[in-house]
């Protein structure tokens, strides 16, 4: 019973690690104040050149890649549409939102069914043993691995490094940003394509791992980009917290898949359906910290656990100042 | 370091912001820079601190030409400045904000730059604590803040630009003696302001603007009416509109007290006659807009009645204000006063207070073409708004004001009209004051604003004056009360 417990959820840290990875790399590109809108179509169509790409060369390494490539050509696109050519970030990226999907299914349409190398997970040594933990983390494949890694690296470039002060500085204000020296749109573009590139690594942790395989509309995989990008927002753009998010949701399926069984009352749409409302559900319930009332609410609370919930005098939750707001010099 | 500024042009469109301006600025001195506003003051700096191009012209430091590519090289050559509105970064820590921009090392050094920090700030008398937001510090601290970072990157020349505009007279003292103490360090300073009194008190030398001109360059202390002469430009004396004391009363105000972003203004109290023209007088941003967005019931006093004949407005509802007979034209043409992609019909339909649930077509129409003719709008009534050129856009605007408007309240009415459409405005405003209409009006142009009021109000600094009969004011002291000058 306890191992199937533990299996369970080492299945739901191994089913969020895409999503993981898609929202950090989403919340890089919004902490530059880039709104990228195409999260979703990048997955598919990373999920399917990835896909051909192993197949085609038998080699895993090269799907990743084409994914990654795929996600930062799209990346490109919407940078030089948005800041080179001063057009709309909401307009170009849901544009490309549903181009990248119907791209997916028809260029894919030739490789459906077909059988493409599978990444197998590789248990760390000695750390694998230990109990609980050990199956729990690291007991994966290493794009989990690679999911957990990316939640201190990220955090460490953001609120670290110089090059995290700069990128935040141009998400927050950019006309000060330039005025010390900054290069605004450079960034931008950087961390558009960087962050595109991260959610177009997600495309294959699906269809060469999680979802083997491409079989277009029917991969499952069309709606999990707009549900990165409320992880992103509800996450308040840390990437901690954003992982977080990513967890509860997979949690959540999971919980329904389970319950699907035992509860044989219940239609079984219901509990498949479950996870995304009860999501904002949860995430609201986070996002109340910024409320007054919830700020007196835990006061009540013993201080060990009011310090753990409470926001006063830390950093606000708020977007990035100028996401989505384009940057011009004159 | 002696700074040497050779014969700079920049334009923007058809605004010729500077115009061949040439300047030697020695090292250690404290140079003021007066003008107006809209002289060219912040372009010329901003070109100095390498935040924007120059269209052509120099700049040598010790006699070496330099080329600045981004804020980095200014700053790297000792230059940096100090923006009208501070450009920090209320969202980050103190810290960050002031280690941002300028070092090469991967990650964040924070203890030595702590340090470093703290030396500074033992020199100058200031106390940070480096993991507070930026955005829990006033103006006058941001601006502290500002100056902190800039000598901390080695800054040799400092320049401010308008930085006494947010802060209190307190603020401005510590800011003033701090100035001086860094002149006496060696270093230089820039001090740009439209405020006489401000240059008199700080500076040695100080070069005045007009319209993107250099027009003279004065050692201090000197005559205050001499700097107005230059600032403004000669004195064309006209004929005052005469004195309207005698009018029926129409509107009466008491007791206003109005908030802008900055600041509470005094309490006011005034009457306002039928048929009587009030200008408001001061820099831009001194409160006048505020007060006639109040006045329109579109911004709520902290305090203060409003009576119409006896009757007193509800703040809270801005349509009642229509309804009365109140109309504010915004300066911003497009952005505020005139909808894009609207036709003229649709406009003229929108002004109507009428309750109509549908649009009668055919009279509208009819009514569009009439003002149009009236008016003489180039455009039909099919035009959109922002294909109308920007003297056309106003005389809609005025078209569209109410038949029956009893107070106009009008913000820069003829800012960037060419001398026959801004007589032709006057003459129609003229006609709604025969029609027994009032006028507020905002203006930045004093000779308008002795031409045309009956009696002047003047803003400054959150300040109200008293309403001024423009017949006891000219045009020198008007330039002073709008300085700050003999309150
Ligand atoms: N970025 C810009 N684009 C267009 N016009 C500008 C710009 N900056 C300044 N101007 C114009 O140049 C003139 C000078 O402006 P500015 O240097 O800001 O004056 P000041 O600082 O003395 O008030 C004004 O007419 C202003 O409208
Ligand atoms: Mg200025």
């Amino acid at each position: 019973m306890q191992s199937e417990l533990l299996i369970g959820l080492a299945g739901v840290i191994a089913s969020a690690s895409p999503i993981v990875i898609a929202a950090i790399g989403e919340t890089l590109t919004e902490k530059s104040g880039m709104l990228n809108l195409s999260v979703n179509g990048i997955i598919l169509l990373s999920a399917m050149s990835g896909f051909i790409a192993a197949y085609d060369t038998g080699n895993l390494i090269a799907g990743y890649l084409a994914g990654m490539l795929t996600g930062a050509l799209i990346g490109w696109v919407l940078a030089f549409c948005t800041i080179t050519l001063n057009q709309s970030q909401v307009a170009v990226g849901l544009v490309l939102a549903f181009l990248c999907r119907d791209l997916s299914y028809f260029l894919g349409n030739d490789f459906m069914g077909f059988n493409a190398p599978v990444l197998h997970s590789t248990p760390l040594p000695f750390l694998s043993e230990i109990p609980i933990l050990g199956s729990l983390f690291f007991d994966q494949t290493p794009m989990v691995y690679l999911s957990l890694l990316s939640i201190p690296v990220s955090l460490v470039w953001i609120n670290r490094t110089k090059f995290g002060l700069i990128l935040r500085s141009v998400g927050e204000r950019p006309e000060a940003a330039f005025a010390r020296g900054i290069n605004v749109n450079k960034v931008r573009y950087l961390y558009t394509i960087l962050g595109s590139a991260l959610v177009g690594l997600a495309g294959p942790i699906y269809s060469l791992g999680l979802k083997p395989g491409w079989k277009g509309s029917m991969t499952g995989l069309d709606g999990i980009g707009w549900i990165v990008l409320a992880i992103t927002i509800f996450g308040g753009w840390n990437p901690f917290r954003v992982a977080l998010g990513a967890y509860l949701f997979e949690l959540l399926r999971w919980l329904g898949l389970v319950y699907q069984i035992k509860l044989t009352g219940v239609p079984s749409q219901v509990l498949q359906v479950a996870p995304f409302p009860l999501m904002i559900l949860t995430l609201m319930f986070v996002n109340m910290k910024n409320a007054e009332w919830f700020e007196s609410f835990i006061s009540l609370l013993p201080p060990p656990i009011y310090r753990f919930f409470s926001l006063k005098g830390k950093r606000r939750k708020a977007a990035p100042s100028s996401l989505g707001i384009p940057f011009r010099n004159v | 370091m002696e700074i040497e500024i050779r014969n700079i042009y920049k334009s923007f469109g058809k605004v010729h912001a500077n115009i061949g301006i040439s300047l030697t600025i020695h090292a250690g001195e404290i140079l003021g820079v007066l003008g107006e506003n809209g002289a060219g003051k912040t372009t010329l700096m901003k070109i100095l601190a390498g935040l924007q191009p120059c269209d052509s012209g120099e700049i040598l430091i010790d006699g070496k030409p330099v080329h600045f590519h981004s804020a980095n090289t200014a700053l790297d050559l000792g230059i940096g400045m100090l923006s009208q509105d501070p450009l920090d970064f209320p969202m980050l820590t103190i810290f960050d904000n002031l280690y941002l921009g300028r070092r090469k090392r991967f990650f964040i050094q924070r203890n030595r730059f702590s340090k470093q920090v703290e030396k500074m700030e033992d020199l100058l008398g200031f106390q940070f604590k480096l993991n507070d937001l930026v955005e829990t510090l006033s103006i006058g601290e941001r601006q502290q803040l500002e100056i902190l970072r800039l000598l901390v990157y080695g800054s040799e020349l400092i320049i401010l630009d308008e930085p006494t505009t947010g802060i209190s007279a307190q603020q401005k003292k510590q800011l003033f003696e701090l100035l001086k103490r860094l002149a006496g360090f060696g270093k230089t300073i820039i001090f740009v302001t439209h405020k006489l009194g401000e240059i008199n008190e700080l500076c040695q030398r100080t070069i005045i603007l007009r319209q993107g001109k250099l027009i003279s360059d004065v050692v201090l202390p000197c005559e205050s009416s001499l700097l107005i002469q230059s600032m403004f430009g000669k004195a064309i004396d006209l004929q005052s509109p005469g004195d309207a004391s005698q009018f029926e009363k129409h509107f009466e105000i008491q007791h206003l007290v109005i908030k802008d972003a900055r600041f509470f203004s005094n309490p006011v109290d005034l009457n306002i006659r039928k048929g009587e023209i009030l200008g408001l007088a001061g820099m831009e941003g001194s409160g006048q807009k505020t007060f006639l967005r109040t006045l329109a019931g579109l911004e709520k006093p902290i305090n203060g009645m409003f009576l119409d004949e006896g009757y007193s407005l509800h703040w809270n509802s801005p349509h009642s204000f229509t309804k009365r007979g109140i109309y504010f034209m915004p300066a911003s043409r497009m952005e505020e006063g005139l909808i894009q992609g609207m036709t003229l019909q649709e406009h003229f339909i929108l002004s109507q207070t009428k309750d109509d649930f549908f649009v009668d077509r055919d009279e509208s129409h009819k009514i569009t073409e009439m003002r149009i003719r009236e008016f003489t709008i180039r455009g039909f009534s099919s035009s959109t708004a922002e294909e109308l050129s920007g003297g056309n856009q106003q005389r809609l605007l005025i078209a569209m004001l109410h038949e029956n408007a009893r107070l106009l309240l009008l913000e820069n009415p003829t800012r960037g009209l060419d001398i026959e459409s801004t007589n032709w405005m006057w003459k129609k405003l003229h006609e709604r004051c025969k029609k027994g209409a009032s006028i507020l009006f905002a203006s930045a142009d004093i000779d308008e604003l002795l031409r045309f009021s009956n009696r002047i109000l003047v803003f400054f600094g959150g300040r109200i004056s008293e309403p001024y009969p423009s017949q006891m004011l000219n045009s020198e002291k008007l330039g002073a009360l709008i300085g700050g000058e003999g309150w």
